[in-house]
């Protein structure tokens, strides 16, 4: 019993200094961070999957707060439950408020210091390469069909060209999958309740 | 505005910031900066840039400055705890269900059109931050020589970042360390 107690607070340890590891190296916002969350949760943890990832994001992207947060709380819970949840989260933004906190305290101008702002212009462009492997994965695993390469393309069209809210995507989206679903015969409301 | 309608506040905009931290942070502007005037436009901006400049996600990083601003370090731990704590319970609600209904019919259609509209929104970063970073459009309106459009050094390194990533077994980091260096050094 006393075993048990033991590992559990392990785990949770585990579960706060890795999503402590990820908050601190996180730039360029969550969407830029699938390689690192790749790496971290999938192939050294074995925590989730690639495939399982995607679906978080997924669901980070369509509920409210940061993708970084929602995808660590959903990852917590997965491990340990609700105080698993807490505990990913409290450790993806300890990092920020250490940082933050320390800045604003100590040091003025901080957006002035020239080599503070060359560092970012390179890290830029290292995000820039981030978001094309996200953007080569995620692609590559969820378009199945001719229906994927309309919604993808759409989705990209409507927001950069024409700035809709992306509200409007995801809910568009997932209708469209259902009635797609429909039209198919994926869902059918013939087989009783199943379709739930 | 007390520490507890700040927490509010915060609250709200967690709850109702949907699709990432630059979302958030535009939501930021018109609750704090346009409807509340707790901060100048000029001082959220400056926020913002160290916001994008340090690590952490961006919406938390706002949210801890604005809460460290206002009070102190007490004040940016309420504020980013505010912001935070409505995502918490919506994606623990959802995590606790996600399990019973992710193989539903209904469900699984619906993430067969969420899915790629997903990549669609990520390519959109990705195509946000290659304006940025990979074009020099500033320099292009002004000397209107195409060969000023492009940065090449930039163009060069993320050529190099692009083969590490797909071609090796580098640990990410090591590229946004590696990105420093190249930005002190070339840029």
């Amino acid at each position: 019993m006393k075993q048990e107690k033991k590992t559990y607070l392990k785990d949770l340890f585990e579960l706060y200094i890795t999503f402590f590891k990820i908050g601190s190296i996180t730039f360029g916002g969550g969407l830029a961070m699938l390689p690192i969350l790749e790496r971290e949760l999938a192939e050294k943890k074995h925590w989730t999957t690639p495939n399982e990832l995607l679906d978080y994001y997924a669901i980070g992207q369509s509920t409210p707060g940061v993708i970084a947060v929602n995808v660590a709380t959903f990852i917590g819970y997965k491990k340990n439950k609700i105080l698993g949840g807490i505990v990913a989260t409290l450790g993806v933004i300890t990092p920020s408020i250490l940082i933050i906190t320390l800045i604003a305290e100590f040091i003025s101008n901080f957006e002035h210091i020239v080599w503070v702002q060359k560092a970012m212009k390179g890290i830029n462009v290292t995000v820039a390469a981030l978001l094309t492997y996200s953007v080569f994965t995620f692609a590559k695993r969820t378009i199945k069909n001719l229906w994927g390469v309309l919604f993808y393309i759409a989705a990209f069209v409507l927001i950069f060209f024409f700035n809709v809210n992306s509200i409007f995507i995801i809910i568009g989206s997932a209708l469209g999958g259902i009635i797609i679903g429909l039209c198919t015969g994926r869902i059918s409301f013939t087989k009783g309740d199943k379709w739930l | 505005m007390s520490l507890l309608s700040l927490f509010c506040v915060f609250f709200y905009i967690g709850l109702f910031a949907i699709g990432g931290g630059l979302v958030a942070a535009t939501f930021m502007q018109q609750v704090l900066v346009t409807k509340y005037g707790l901060i100048t436009t000029e001082k959220f901006f400056s926020m913002l840039a160290i916001s994008e400049s340090t690590p952490g996600p961006i919406g938390i990083n706002m949210a801890t400055y604005i809460g460290n601003e206002m009070y102190g370090p007490v004040g940016g731990i309420v504020t980013t705890i505010g912001e935070v704590l409505p995502s918490l319970i919506i994606i623990i609600l959802i995590a606790r269900f996600f399990s019973q209904f992710e193989k539903k019919p209904l469900v699984q259609c619906a993430f067969s059109g969420l899915r790629p509209a997903t990549s669609g929104m990520i390519m959109v970063a990705m195509a946000q931050v290659y304006k940025i970073a990979l074009l020099n459009l500033d320099k292009f309106y002004e000397t209107k020589q195409f060969v000023d459009l492009f940065p090449w050094s930039s163009l060069v390194f993320f050529a190099i970042c692009l083969v590490l990533l797909f071609k090796t077994k580098l640990h990410p980091v090591f590229l946004v360390l590696l990105g420093a260096v190249f930005g002190v050094l070339f840029l």
